[in-house]
């Protein structure tokens, strides 16, 4: 099941604010915790640094609080449980995350690891023989001086986002339910697309292959939206519809990547388990509880499709720019450059003008699946849950509901005209 | 797939790639994201094998899909068993096969 920071954190507040009696295993247990969480926040500091003649302040009490919940866990026998088990969680997710987190974001972890901390401080020194113990007396002052000096920044509303990033799970069975698989598939897609995006193995097919998962993914959201509005029609979204649009206007481009030999993509691995676990989803529930289950992961889907959409536009623009698309002329959008081209047929290296249509395509479909999460997100309080709280509501601001009829009309009617062309001969060629 | 493999061995996985990719890059409207990404899949597996699918991006679309999917899974299937015991290929194989029960 696909989790976020927000959800290990929940689960951490969860678990140091409910303990009622505290013994040696629980106060071991809640030293252990936060011995990982002074790693989390020593990974932060470390992501912080910015080479400076004289450390910032900020620097100086991050480094402090890291290293002394650090040295304080070191004191004692590492304990097994719950609690230990989710803070290294979230320190491998946060410290995975740390390298391209913005001053706001940081700000914004090292608040929540420091909280937790402090909460776990506050467990250990509530059994009697710890006390009065002077590492964790020093650890406690240092996470105290820490919630003083960081403070989360102004755009802290925005940050608030990664907190809502999806972490799939690697290993999640057939055995979970269709609904709990396809909330992984979609953070499993997000994630390789925004990665292989950042290292440049992205490929024309990878993306193809996520823009049909989309596709699939928004037609579901898109009945999951009516079925939850009282039984009451509402007006479809067009989302599916763009993601078409935006299949049918990559198709007319070649990356040259499928004579590569490298291993299969992530990508499209990631898109046919999307795919697999909305064909696997009942097409009625047969519980309350399957109809909770399957809104929230509705709703976990419809939140990524605008980010996987703008991933994709800026990875088409990114191509054509470094000039590694190309097309046949008579493909491509009517333009002076390509005329002897269009005039032979010839296959041409695409510019980022070339690749306009697919990159609006890309634009329309975000917008549309931000328009389907928003509404999905309407219903949040009466049925299921909403998975991404920040997320949504970072969506929701961002909305331009004016714009949204035009988008549709537009969706439809693209994806009306990508008819096919009339069938090939019998066989295919090399 | 091994290095040592002849080219002749991966040159057995062309065809049937191409005739994958032709499917994955159907028409959105006409053949179901389902069909689509399960050829697609194959052809990631394929490729990775050694396979070079060709794509002309001129090329009318296939006309009849179906077929088209069955001759490539049959083309799959009866390989050498050397080589369709490679992983890659098996993994191509029951992509085919999941595309062919997503098509119906």
């Amino acid at each position: 099941m696909a989790t976020s920071i927000a959800d290990l954190l929940d689960d951490l507040q969860g678990l140091t604010r409910h303990v009622e009696q505290v013994d040696a295993d629980t106060a071991g247990q809640a030293i252990t915790s936060l011995g990982h969480l002074g790693r989390g926040l020593a990974l932060l500091a470390d992501a912080d640094d910015i080479p400076r003649p004289i450390p910032t302040e900020r620097s100086l009490v991050l480094r402090d609080v890291a290293s002394t919940c650090i040295r304080a866990a070191g004191q004692w026998p590492r304990m097994d449980g719950r609690l230990p088990e989710l803070a290294a969680v979230a320190a491998d997710v946060v410290g995975r995350r740390a390298p391209r987190l913005d001053a706001s974001e940081q700000s914004l972890l090292v608040g929540e690891l420091n909280q937790v901390a402090r909460d776990c401080l506050g467990i250990a020194k509530r059994f009697p023989p710890y006390a009065q113990i002077l590492i964790l007396t020093r650890a406690e002052r240092a996470a105290t001086r820490c919630a003083q000096v960081v403070r989360p920044q102004h755009a802290a509303a925005r940050a608030g986002m990664i907190l809502d990033e999806p972490v799939p799970a690697t290993r999640i069975g057939t055995e979970a339910s269709p609904a709990r698989r396809m909330s992984n598939s979609i953070a499993g897609l997000a994630h390789a697309v925004q990665a292989d995006a950042r290292d440049g193995t992205l490929s024309v097919y990878a993306v193809l292959a996520a823009a049909a998962a989309a596709e699939t993914a928004s037609t579901r959201a898109d009945a999951v939206a009516e079925q939850l509005n009282g039984g009451r029609p509402v007006r479809r979204s067009a989302a599916p519809q763009a993601w078409r649009v935006v299949q049918a206007a990559l198709l007319n481009f070649d990356d040259g990547s499928r004579y590569s030999k490298a291993p299969p993509s992530v990508v499209v691995d990631w898109a046919v388990r999307l795919q697999e676990s909305v064909d696997a989803l009942p097409n009625r529930a047969t519980s309350l509880a399957e109809v909770h289950e399957g809104a929230t992961a509705a709703r976990a889907v419809a939140n990524q499709l605008p980010a996987l959409a703008d991933q994709i536009a800026g990875a088409v623009q990114r191509w054509a720019t470094g000039g590694r698309l190309y097309a046949r002329a008579r493909s491509l959008p009517p333009s002076e450059r390509h005329v002897p081209e269009m005039l032979h047929n010839r296959v041409v290296i695409a510019t980022p003008e070339d690749v306009a249509p697919v990159a609006r395509a890309a634009r329309v479909a975000g917008r549309l699946s931000t328009a389907l999460a928003v509404e999905l997100d309407r219903t949040a309080g009466r049925i299921g849950r909403q998975p991404q709280r920040h997320l949504a509501a970072a969506l929701a601001t961002g909305l331009n509901a004016d714009r949204l009829a035009h988008d549709a009309q537009w969706a439809e009617r693209l994806a009306a005209r990508c008819q096919p062309r009339p069938p090939a001969a019998p066989t295919l060629v090399r | 797939m091994t290095t040592d493999r002849s080219q002749e061995a991966i040159g057995v996985l062309d065809e049937p790639a191409a005739w994958l990719l032709a499917i994955g890059c159907a028409d959105p409207n006409v053949v179901p994201a389902a069909v689509r990404l399960r050829c697609l899949k194959a052809v990631e597996e394929l490729r990775s094998a050694g396979a070079i699918p060709a794509r002309d991006l001129d090329q009318p679309p296939p006309s009849d899909i179906r077929t088209l999917l069955h001759e490539a899974h049959q083309c799959l299937a009866t390989l050498s068993a050397e080589v369709r015991s490679e992983p890659l290929v098996l993994d191509a194989l029951r992509a085919a096969a999941a595309a062919i029960e997503a098509l119906g």
